[in-house]
């Protein structure tokens, strides 16, 4: 046992943990395309209201809000092959990385789900008869005048479900996957030193969101800028 | 294996026990959040000197830091510490049967710090300037025009916010498992350790997080509305001393 907290470890691990980075960086990326795609439909789903689905999109968004993304990560690696061996697929042979990508997936698929959902249907009445009245067909009206309005204010809450998502994206190692904390937590168990590696893994979470949100100020800031 | 709910239930009967855990884990975490929350908030909206410019700096920066790191960085510094102490005097036991949870409620309480400033930041924002230089205008203090004019509109308008952080929380406090306190999800889990039915028991720990949540979500909206009809009456009385 050496002393609590060594500033020299914090260099030396600092390398070792910033090369697991890219698989953060790949869970946020993969997870907010097919959460936005997956969003989309059932975000349509549920504004059409298609008779059977749109009740099963009902449940599956409460469910996913209101259940820690932990338990979702484990129904997924535990039940995903079930469901899928009971279709005549084999999915055991995964690698474990493929059910956190899904896992983190149909997560956000919920919540952009909400926030598309929320930012079409707080776009006033008015508009849409609007676009009507001066003959534009339903499709026209979702295009030019509904979405682009829709647009400007799902942005902000977008940007915020991104910075979230990064955040939880540290819960991926439960599953085993050797990302950030796994890495910190493997120098830890080989040198009990597990404190200089948080500490790295916190600057790097702090650095990053820190510069999400500011991205996502500007965007945000140049696109009502545009708009008026 | 095949999908079985009889070991659902199993575990669900497991699990029921320990809810009031995870709510210690979640509501004390609020309680100290809204507490410390709206008093970092208050600061931070008169510029009270220097604590304002170090919750400038440091609430971004902790909001920044993941909670299970939160969780972790605790874990380690309570408990080393009290590991250089226990050896030093030799309490081997002492160490042994300490309650983990309490470390799960500081990491957690931390964090719910952190998110509820901002919301009570926002809250207190959303307060019209006006109010404040009424409240002044004639002659109440910082102090009573915050306690008598500005927080009793500013609450209503956190109530709804606050009500997502506390389920922010509930879920947040799954988490705790990873330094073994005993919670819903651990508790559901501990069934699952004797028959190998994990799936069987994630899905009854998912379960009573779902009632959970819905439960405070269906008191939010009592609540809003509650509020909601406050407000209103307050508007219809304003406009009906301005008719007159």
């Amino acid at each position: 046992m050496g002393s609590l907290f060594d500033i020299k470890l914090v260099f030396e691990y600092f390398p070792a943990i910033i090369s697991r980075f890219h698989i953060t960086l790949l869970i946020v990326v993969f997870s907010i395309t097919v959460g936005m795609l997956l969003g989309l439909l059932i975000a349509a789903i549920r504004i059409y209201k298609i008779p059977v689905l749109n009740h099963i999109a009902v449940v599956y968004v409460s469910f996913i809000r209101g259940t820690p993304i932990i338990i979702q990560l484990f129904i997924v690696y535990y039940g995903l092959p079930l469901l899928l061996d009971a279709m005549g697929i084999d999915i055991n042979q995964w690698e474990k990385l493929y059910f956190v990508l899904a896992a983190y997936g149909f997560n956000n698929a919920a919540f952009i789900s909400e926030i598309i959902r929320s930012a079409i249907l707080s776009v006033p009445q008015g508009q849409r008869e609007a676009a009507y009245s001066i003959g534009l067909s339903r499709w026209q009206a979702l295009r030019r005048v509904i979405l682009p309005q829709a647009f400007l204010i799902a942005f902000p809450v977008f940007g915020t479900r991104v910075v979230n998502t990064f955040e939880s994206t540290s819960l991926a190692f439960t599953l085993g996957i050797l990302d950030m904390i796994g890495q910190a937590q493997a120098i830890g168990n080989r040198t009990y030193h597990e404190l200089e590696g948080y500490a790295v893994i916190a600057v790097v979470f702090i650095v990053v969101s820190l510069l999400l949100e500011k991205m996502f100020l500007h965007a945000e800031k140049r696109l009502i800028l545009n708009r008026r | 294996m095949i999908f079985d709910f009889q070991y659902v239930a199993a575990s669900l009967k497991v699990a029921v026990k320990y809810i009031p855990t995870t709510l210690m884990l979640s509501v004390l975490p609020l309680f100290i959040g809204i507490v410390f929350g709206t008093w970092i908030a208050i600061c931070r909206r008169f510029r009270i000197r220097i604590i304002a410019k170090l919750a400038d700096i440091l609430i971004p920066v902790t909001k920044g830091i993941p909670l299970v790191l939160h969780l972790f960085i605790m874990n380690f510094l309570i408990l080393k510490p009290l590991d250089f102490l226990s050896q030093w005097y030799g309490w081997a036991d002492a160490l042994r049967f300490m309650d983990k949870t309490y470390i799960g409620i500081v990491a957690i309480s931390i964090y719910a710090v952190v998110v509820i400033s901002e919301t009570m930041r926002s809250a207190l924002i959303s307060v019209d300037d006006g109010q404040y230089e009424a409240g002044y205008s004639v002659g109440l203090t910082r102090w009573q025009t915050l306690r008598r004019v500005v927080l009793p509109q500013a609450f209503p308008f956190a109530v709804p916010v606050l009500c997502n952080n506390f389920i922010g929380l509930i879920k947040g406090s799954s988490i705790v498992y990873l330094i073994t306190v005993v919670d819903v999800m651990n508790g559901a889990l501990t069934s699952a350790q004797i028959n190998y039915r994990f799936l069987e028991a994630y899905i009854a720990a998912a379960m009573i997080y779902w009632m959970m949540c819905l439960t405070v979500e269906r008191v939010s909206i009592i609540l809003e509305k509650h509020l909601k009809k406050y407000q209103y009456r307050v508007q219809e009385n304003n406009l009906r001393r301005e008719v007159l």
